[in-house]
Formats: structure tokens, sequence, C-alpha cells
């Protein structure tokens, strides 16, 4: 499917509180996913588009929760599968703009092997990975991108395990669109959405979101956080060199490649519905 | 923030007509309105009244607030209710969500009330002290007082209630995600 060009887009006509469901969030006070839920709705605004021409799939954590607090489609479904599903959906339905959303654990743990080949495929989705280095749900236990000296009560001294480094590994398996933000930043945050939704192909967006309950220690992330030195790059060598040596904390488009999207053509349809009616006849 | 984000935000203080301010006091109030409602809902969801109940109070009076920048502009604003402040931040009023704890008490919160208050009236300072139009200034002026009195009535509850003893927000048995 092709970029969404912007001057085809309405002007500003729904506004943000338009993409709001009635549900009200049940996440802690604080937790970083509110600033995201607030980007995604900034965002679909700017992007202008009906709600119904949205669906949103998540797989199973506090982060996943949030297409039951979106005004769109949601599939809210099984732990580490949202992008299969995100996949078909998208490859059955290319008119719909499908974003996918996860945490560090479903989606670097549970559903890594699902995130390698999503960005091999390069199919049409934007995945926005809320990533608080901890499972927050379960109670605080480390997750892939927990730093190895992270001491908690659940592990006394850090797991001493190297930290996924996710940006890295959408490079190398082939993500067209990488960035990463910050939840604190949401207008930001809703920027590069924005730009993720209009490049073509598979968009990766790592969001620093911190887990207030169970890392306060994430509160200090807002000082660490700064904008990308360089400009973004299509070069993956450029891109590789710079994802590998930086701290975690530059914000930004990091990458954006010019890979064209999987999209099958569809075979076409049957009329299932006279199919049907026609079997069933009496 | 950032020194790119100062600089963005600076452009935004030179406003050129009293319209143009009456559009971003009208979309900064009423972010703030919506903005306090959400940590009202967030603290409800946890218990926690006393707070929302505060959050709440606190929205009533963004909404008067939104309704006296409507008054002034005439009833002419015809920018969307919730149409963003700026492009490229939230309003100088606007509570961050991060702020919040789901144990936190009425100081916190009106401590986060006297910070977006301050903040609201430094940018109106600001628009003052910058814009060559006068029928602007003594507009911005109009507005940063308002504000000064905000900063007064923050205070003045927050004097009421002291900050908890240290350890407030430790919790043996925290929440999970699933509430």
């Amino acid at each position: 499917m092709t970029a969404l060009p912007a001057a085809s887009l309405p002007a500003a006509s729904r506004g943000a509180g338009d993409y709001k469901s009635k549900v009200k969030p049940i996440w802690c006070p604080g937790c970083g996913d509110f600033g995201v839920l607030t980007a995604i709705t900034r965002a679909l605004s700017d992007l202008g588009l009906p709600p119904e021409q949205i669906a949103v799939v998540s797989g199973i954590g506090c982060s996943s929760r949030i297409p039951a607090y979106l005004n769109a489609y949601g599939f809210h479904g099984v732990h580490g599968r949202a992008l299969p599903v995100a996949t078909g959906l998208k490859l059955s339905r290319p008119d719909m703009t499908v974003l996918v959303a996860s945490g560090d654990g479903d989606g670097y743990s549970i559903g890594g092997n699902h995130f390698l080949h999503a960005c091999r495929r390069n199919v049409d989705l934007t995945y926005i990975v809320m990533d608080n280095r901890v499972y927050g749900m379960t109670k605080g236990q480390p997750s892939p991108t927990t730093e190895p000296e992270w001491d908690s009560e659940l592990a006394p001294g850090g797991t001493g395990l190297r930290a996924f480094n996710p940006l890295v590994i959408a490079l190398a398996a082939g993500a067209n669109f990488i960035a990463r933000c910050f939840s604190g930043n949401p207008i930001e945050t809703a920027q590069i959405i924005v730009e993720a939704v209009r490049t073509p192909g598979f968009s990766f967006v790592e969001i620093l979101s911190p887990c207030i309950t169970f890392r306060p220690d994430e509160h200090e992330w807002k000082k660490a956080v700064r904008q990308a030195s360089v400009s973004e790059t299509s070069d993956p060598s450029r891109a590789a060199k710079r994802l590998m040596t930086d701290d975690g904390f530059n914000v930004g488009i990091l990458y954006r490649g010019d890979r064209t999207p999987y999209q099958p053509r569809l075979a076409p349809v049957p009329d299932a519905l006279a199919t049907m009616a026609r079997e069933f006849a009496v | 923030m950032t020194p790119a984000r100062r600089k963005k935000s600076a452009r935004l203080y030179r406003v050129r007509v009293p319209a143009e301010l009456l559009r971003i006091a009208h979309a900064m109030e009423n972010e703030a309105r919506v903005r306090y409602g959400e940590l009202a809902d967030q603290l409800d969801a946890h218990n926690n009244t006393d707070v929302a109940d505060l959050f709440r109070r606190m929205a009533e009076i963004e909404a008067l607030h939104v309704a006296k920048v409507l008054a002034l502009a005439g009833g002419k604003i015809t920018t969307p209710a919730d149409a963003p402040p700026f492009p490229d931040d939230e309003g100088p009023e606007t509570a961050a969500t991060a702020a919040a704890h789901y144990l936190m008490t009425p100081h916190h919160a009106l401590s986060i009330m006297l910070k977006n208050e301050q903040r609201a009236f430094r940018f109106y300072s600001r628009v003052a002290r910058t814009t060559k139009a006068k029928d602007v200034r003594n507009l911005a002026q109009q507005l940063a007082q308002e504000e000064k009195e905000h900063i007064q009535l923050a205070q003045a509850w927050l004097a009421k209630y002291p900050p908890p003893p240290n350890g407030w927000d430790e919790d043996p048995d925290p929440p999970s995600g699933a509430g």
C-alpha cells in the first residue's frame, strides 16, 4: 500500500478526543502508557483517518490494553501474537490502517519470533512497542530489555543478562522505518507515529514508557532522553553504526528505508452469501 | 525542555493579534481541563477518591476559564474544542500524566496545579514582554494577572495540605496493570 498523501487528508475534522473510547484506562496513574495513548489519538487526528478505517491489534500486558481505550476497531489478542493477527488483517484488508501495540515482554520475548519475521516480511503495519523494561502486569519480573544489573526482589542482584536491542534487531531483520520516542513527550511522539503510518512497509516505533510502580527509577528517563543529534538516514550501514553505539535515549526517526511492502494480490472473494443461500435453500 | 524545543516554543510567543492569543488561551485552558479530568478518572480507578475529587474540581475551574476566554473572544473561536494550543508541545498549563501516582496525596495534586499555573503565568508574561502590539500586550497582561490569582489560590490550598512523610509511595503489594 502506498503512503497516505498528506494533501488528501481532511483538514482537522476530528479532534484527538474523537479517537478516545469511553472506557477509562486502569493503568497506574503516572504510567507512561497514558502519554502513548495521548500520542496515538493526536496522531490519528493529524492523519485525519476515519475511525472505521483503523484497526489496533495488541497482545497481552499493560500496554496491550490500549485498543480498548481507542475509538477504532480493536483486537486484544493472544500473548506475543499481535503481529501475526495484524499481518493477516492487513493482507486481507489493505485499505485499512493497522496499528499494532505491544510491550517489551509481549513483543520481544513471547512474541520475539514474530517480531523478526514481521520486519522481514515488511507488511505495511505500524508497530508501537511501549518499552518499560519490566513485566508490569505480573508485578515486576525482568524483561528482555531490562538492564543486566537491575536489582529487584524478583531478580536479586540482577539477571546478569545482556539486554535485547530491539532497534538493531529490527534493522537487521528488514524493518523499513525505525524510530524511538519518549512517552513524556506525547506531541513529538505523535509526529513520529504520523510519519510511521505514512511510510509504506513495516514501521517500528519503540516508545520509552516508564513503569512508575515497578521501576520508579525510570522517572529519571525524562532527564536522559534527547533528540538524536543526527538526522534520519536511509543507509542501513550508517543506521547500524548509530544504533549499535547509542545509549538507548536518542529519540527521533533513526532509519527510513525504501523497501516495497509485501502485499500479495488478493484472490477474488467468492460471493459467499449467495453460495450459502443456494446451498441452504429449501 | 531541550534547547531545540525551547527555541520552538519561543517562536510561539510572538503573537501578533489578540485573536491569535485568545485562540491559544482557549486551547490551553481546554487542554488543561481535559487533562485534569483524565487524572481524576485515573485516581478514581485506583480508589484514591480524595485526590480524584480534587482533580475534578481543578477541571471545573479550568472549564470556567475556557468559558471566560470564549467570552473575551465574543464567542468567536472557531477551532475545534480540543484543538492543540501549539504544534510542537503541550500547553504550559497542562499537567504531565507522568506526574501522577496512585498513592499521591492532595499535597501532590495541588503542587502539580501550582506548577501549571506558574508556567501559564510565565507564558502570558512573556507574550506581554515580547509583543510589539499594544492590544496583544494588554490582553496578555490581563491573562497573566488571572493566572497570578490562580497561583495565590493554589498556594492558599497548599498551605492546608502539608507534604506527606517520606515513604508515602511505599506499597508492599503494588497494583498490577490488570487493575
